[in-house]
């Protein structure tokens, strides 16, 4: 009995003794970061490639640092962010964390899953970051997307395809974003379509499914139109509106986009790019490092000079029900803008941080030319809800106008009703986390 | 001594009954768990088998469609490359594949997105693969992250075919990596089964984990580390053995986490790709826990009805028994009392019987006179027993509890039974150590017992013997109160100790004595027992035949102050009373007794009237002068009006002495109940059937004495 009570002693001694000196193991909290397929260049680290290595390193540094926490990661191809965001609500398979284009934010901010980050944002990180970027994160008020770096979108062109088409004119070996007049561009697309073999098209045209609408939704810019009201609704149905979704169409009878364009991808026209079978694609900074030829940058169509988009990449939290998760999730947002060196890695496209842009100016390539070119930018969501919606209406009338099903101004009226009310869904519809 | 030796053998065989249940337990548990393995097994087995005919019909299906698209292509007469394309782009859009392609001996991909591509993979596929092939395929090649996607691709050679200088000789389809899914039965088990193909180098071609994301490329072998396949005997090596020979085997799996898992590994026809059926060991168990759970209900619900219906049959048994022993008792009891009663009945109407004879012969007479009257005090000594007992085993006895002087019984008991112990030539011995004289007890009731053993201990010991009673007081735990313990000790015949087990037991007299000893109700020794246990204490006996007997009687009492004592009254002899001047109405409906009375009665010059029942006692009593009758014995079990209700009713009279006449209850009902109710019901006094005659008479007296006392005020 005597030995009994003395190891029940020493057990109960060892015990509190563990509690005492907290050597009693936390329990594991894991988390699901989940980030398309993201290009990314990096001038911090030139072995980084895409979004998810970065994350992935960074992950590992926070995990490092913080006992119990594990970071899980969910890779997924832009056209499948259905099956790997939205379906994934409410099961174990949410994201807690979303890096991506804010393409699809103020869908999710009005789902009332994610989570207000002001409580997270220091000061310095807030007067860090362009006022701009903040905007286009906010929502009622409140901070839902911390900007973590931007890239424009421009057309990109093949200078060896210009030159074998006599466009040298039109070349420069400067790096600068180029812009042209709309007569100049009548001239350039239709000496390529003259000039180049019959297999290598000329300007990249795209409508089966939702993605690149940025690149077709500036197009309709190049006559004049604003795309938007001042309420920020669609107003297409103008004579601008008309004649630009009409300039689309001429282009596509003049056979300057690859034949039956309406059922290409994004990624159909970066292919036939990378393989010199198109003159032009749709890219930004973080593509320059991947093509192996001679190019150049130029805005798109439309204006004094010529049309951008500029998107803004950077993190979403979700709350899916668990509090820890949440917190954790913030943390993890946090340790990236708080701890050196993972808000370097933003350098490479346009740097969030002010600072960062500051550090890297002189090794990110073109950095000046595209805050000079920030004039051009527009801004193509208005930041409307439900965005997602609007996209998924948007690019049907496009493929109808292509195939010519629709002609421009039924596509204009059908564009504005549509897309229209999908943001009017979203205002009545959708709801922000309490 | 005996328990002690019983306890190891208790113990042994509750550690064999352990032994066994739990031995039943685990192989049940094992029967249950092995039945279920099997049936599940057979169960992921056809849901595998299932995915399977799914997974070939896909293939098959993509490869005529593949077929189908190349036989429509040739109608048509093509004169470039571009017009391949576009009908090529034509079908890809109608067929719903994703990406078609015509590839060329060195590997050329000409799409229907007019991508022309090169991929030097593919002639080595075709050249491995043969005619037709299905493999996964990730652009993985690219430096462009947004092209690189993954995809299952099928392809079938087909005859070489040349269009504008280029001959292609297959056509490749590329379609969703999860295409297969949807035909398959992915998930099962409520989740906690799941499906995977994986190809013959471990990578995944449908997997339902969706935490092997894009771009993981996951690997079977790096999600599962073959060492942790438990099926016994099936090493790593022989794993891959079965991977690649069989056809189809189950295996178990622990993770990292110890979580295991049941899996079943399937060939996939006409590919390199091997079926996997994951489901969570815990389904097992948990199908194998629901079946044990009911096991138990049922188990416990049949339990529990053999114990019932055991109790039931064991209650109903042992009222059976008892009620078989109580009517056994209660015949043996009716034949004892039968034989007790018969005996002095018998002796009483022998003695009528002689004395007629002997009218004359007045010796005789008086002689059968004295028999006779030694037979009817028996007789109401056995009735007296016979009541006591009835009361004490209905527990209806009730102690009269008041100070009495220890000592004062012990004398009274010894000079009672002295002149009978003297008379048998025995030896009488007190020791006496009474420390606390006066307590508090029913000294009658004491007595009686303490006379019950003596008189026993004098009947059962023969001339010559000694007799010794020892009397001590012990205290005890509670303030005031002491044990008073009494032992008779007597050098007679003693008792067997088969004897001894029911020498408390009413009727019981050892037989074979002489017949002396068989005088006596057998009724004193159950009574003594009985009114030592309303007492709260006990009377036991230790007995050697030969050697003689110990009865050990003890009782708690209170001490009490000491009282004053009050000298008993000399006998009285009844004859001696003076009581002419009463003129008593006797209320009975018995004419024997009415006879009786009014005969004892008119012994002593006392007049008495009947009534033949309550009402008429009323009615001669109110029609009475009043003071005619100073006395009334009232029986009580009479027609038309009993006893207790005339004398209520007389009470009620409106006359001067309704409510001084002395009404005494004269009955046959002696129990202290029936003397409650007589004084309830406002009568003086109680004369108990038979009538002792002094005691009738000492009551007369005290009415005599009373009316004295009324005419002197």
């Amino acid at each position: 009995m005597k030995l009994q009570k003395r190891l029940f002693k020493a057990a109960a001694m060892l015990g509190l003794g563990l509690l005492l000196t907290g050597c009693a193991k936390k329990e594991e909290v894991t988390i699901t970061v989940k980030v398309p397929v993201l290009a990314m260049n990096s001038v911090a680290d030139s072995d980084i490639e895409s979004a998810d290595q970065f994350l992935k390193k960074a992950a590992e540094a926070f995990e490092a640092q913080n006992e119990g926490a594990a970071i899980r990661f969910v890779i997924f191809e832009q056209t499948k962010e259905d099956s790997a965001v939205t379906d994934c609500f409410d099961t174990a398979d949410a994201a807690d964390v979303l890096y991506e284009g804010y393409f699809n934010m103020s869908t999710y901010i009005y789902t009332g899953r994610m989570v207000p980050l002001d409580d997270m944002i220091s000061d310095e990180i807030r007067n860090d970051i362009d006022g701009s970027l903040w905007d286009m994160s906010r929502a009622d008020g409140k901070t839902y997307m911390m900007p973590y770096l931007s890239l424009q979108n421009t057309y990109v062109y093949n200078k060896e395809l210009f030159r074998k088409a006599g466009l040298e004119k039109y070349l420069t070996d400067e790096s600068v974003i180029q812009n042209w007049t709309l007569d100049e561009w009548e001239e350039i697309l239709s000496v390529l379509k003259e000039k180049l073999p019959e297999n290598i098209h000329v300007m990249p045209m795209y409508a089966a499914n939702n993605q690149g609408d940025t690149h077709t939704m500036t197009l309709i810019r190049s006559r004049g139109s604003s795309f938007f009201d001042e309420n920020g609704k669609f107003n297409l149905n103008t004579e601008e509106g008309i004649a630009g979704l009409q300039w689309m169409k001429d282009n596509y009878e003049k056979g300057y986009y690859p034949p039956h364009c309406e059922d290409l991808e994004i990624s159909d026209t970066v292919e036939l790019f990378y393989n010199e079978q198109i003159a032009f694609m749709i890219g930004n900074s973080a593509n320059g490092n991947a093509i192996p030829f001679d190019y150049s940058v130029v805005n798109f169509p439309g204006g004094e000079g010529g049309h951008a988009t500029s998107f803004v990449t950077g993190f979403s939290v979700f709350d899916n029900g668990d509090e820890e998760k949440v917190e954790l999730a913030k943390e993890f947002v946090k340790f990236i803008y708080e701890t050196d060196p993972w808000l370097d890695y933003s350098a490479g496209a346009i740097p969030a941080s002010q600072s960062i842009a500051e550090k890297y100016k002189d090794q990110i390539p073109m950095l000046e030319e595209y805050y000079l070119n920030n004039v051009n930018v527009v801004n193509f969501t208005a930041n409307n809800p439900n965005w997602r919606g609007v996209r998924d209406t948007f690019y049907p009338h496009i493929q109808s106008l292509l195939r010519g099903s629709e002609t421009a101004a039924e596509a204009a009226a059908g564009l504005d009703h549509d897309c229209n009310a999908a943001i009017e869904e979203g205002l009545n519809t959708g709801q922000l986390h309490e | 001594m005996k328990q002690v030796a019983r306890r190891p053998v208790i113990i042994f065989f509750g550690i064999c009954m352990a032994a066994l249940l739990g031995s039943s337990c685990f192989w049940y548990y094992r029967q249950i768990n092995d039945k279920i393995y099997q049936t599940m097994t057979n169960n992921i087995q056809e849901l595998a088998g299932h995915d399977l005919n799914a997974i070939k019909t896909n293939i098959e299906k993509n490869w005529n469609e593949l077929e189908a698209i190349h036989n429509r292509m040739l109608y048509y007469q093509y004169s470039s490359i571009s017009e391949v394309q576009e009908r090529l782009h034509v079908e890809q859009s109608t067929s719903g594949i994703e990406k078609l392609y015509y590839v060329t001996e060195d590997g050329e991909m000409y799409s229907g997105d007019y991508i022309i591509t090169e991929d030097s993979n593919l002639t080595s596929i075709f050249e491995k693969e043969g005619e037709r092939f299905v493999c996964r395929y990730d652009n993985v090649n690219t430096d462009i992250p947004e092209l690189q996607r993954e995809y299952l691709m099928y392809g079938i050679r087909i005859t070489p075919w040349k269009v504008e200088g280029v001959v292609f000789t297959g056509i490749v389809s590329k379609l969703e990596i999860n295409s297969i899914q949807d035909d398959l039965i992915i998930q099962s088990y409520n989740g906690q089964g799941s499906c995977s193909v994986v190809d013959a180098d471990g990578y995944y071609i449908i997997n339902t984990n969706r935490s092997l994301s894009f771009q993981e490329r996951q690997n079977f072998d790096s999600s599962y580390d073959r060492k942790r396949f438990l099926t016994k005997g099936q090493d790593a090596g022989e794993i891959e053995r079965k991977l690649i020979n069989d056809g189809i085997f189950t295996t178990l799996y622990r993770d990292e986490a110890g979580n295991e898992y049941v899996m079943t590994f399937q060939k996939v026809e006409q590919t390199d790709w091997y079926f996997i059926m994951q489901v969570d060991q815990k389904v097992f168990e948990r199908q194998t826990g629901s079946i044990l759970y009911l096991s138990l209900i049922a188990g416990g619900l049949m339990i529990t009805a053999v114990i019932i219906s055991l109790g039931l049959w064991y209650i109903m048994r042992q009222k059976s028994f008892r009620a078989k022993t109580q009517l056994e008792a209660r015949n043996e009891f009716l034949s004892n009392m039968s034989h007790e009663i018969r005996t002095p009945l018998n002796g009483l109407i022998g003695l009528n019987h002689l004395m007629v004879q002997n009218i004359n012969n007045k010796e005789k007479l008086k002689e059968y006179l004295y028999k006779s009257s030694h037979a009817a005090q028996y007789l109401l000594a056995l009735v007296n027993d016979i009541l006591d007992m009835s009361k004490l085993q209905a527990g209806k006895v009730d102690l009269h509890i008041a100070p009495a002087n220890l000592e004062m019984i012990l004398d009274n008991v010894i000079s009672m039974q002295r002149e009978n112990i003297a008379g048998r030539g025995l030896k009488l011995c007190i020791e006496s150590d009474i420390k606390q004289t006066w307590i508090e007890c029913d000294e009658v009731r004491v007595k009686q017992v303490l006379m019950n053993l003596l008189s026993n201990a004098a009947k059962f010991t023969p001339q010559g013997g000694t007799i010794t009673v020892r009397v001590r007081q012990e205290e005890t735990d509670k303030a005031q109160t002491i044990t008073n313990r009494f032992e008779v000790e007597d050098t007679g015949c003693g008792m067997s100790e088969e004897f001894q087990k029911h020498i408390f037991e009413a009727f019981s007299q050892e037989r074979e004595h002489n017949a002396d000893s068989q005088k006596g109700t057998g009724l004193g020794m159950s009574i003594s027992y009985l009114l030592m246990q309303v007492m709260g204490g006990s009377l036991s006996v230790e007995s050697k035949l030969g050697q003689g007997s110990i009865f050990y009687m003890s009782f708690p009492a209170s001490v009490t102050q000491e009282q004053n004592y009050i000298e008993a009254e000399p006998d009285t002899d009844a004859a001696s009373l003076d009581l002419a001047n009463l003129n008593i109405l006797i209320a009975e409906d018995n004419e024997i007794n009415a006879e009786i009375l009014t005969e004892i009665l008119a012994e002593s010059n006392i007049t008495s009237e009947v009534a033949r029942n309550g009402r008429e006692a009323v009615e001669m009593f109110a029609a009475s002068a009043p003071g005619t009758y100073p006395v009334i014995l009232m029986d009580i079990q009479m027609p038309e009006m009993d006893g207790y209700e005339a004398a209520k009713a007389i009470r009620h009279l409106k006359r001067a002495d309704a409510d001084t006449v002395r009404i005494l209850a004269c009955t046959a009902n002696t129990f202290q109940e029936d003397i409650d109710k007589a004084m309830e019901s406002s009568m003086n006094g109680f004369i108990g059937k038979p009538i002792n005659v002094k005691e009738l008479f000492l009551k007369l007296r005290e009415v005599e004495s009373h009316e004295t006392t009324k005419e002197t005020v």
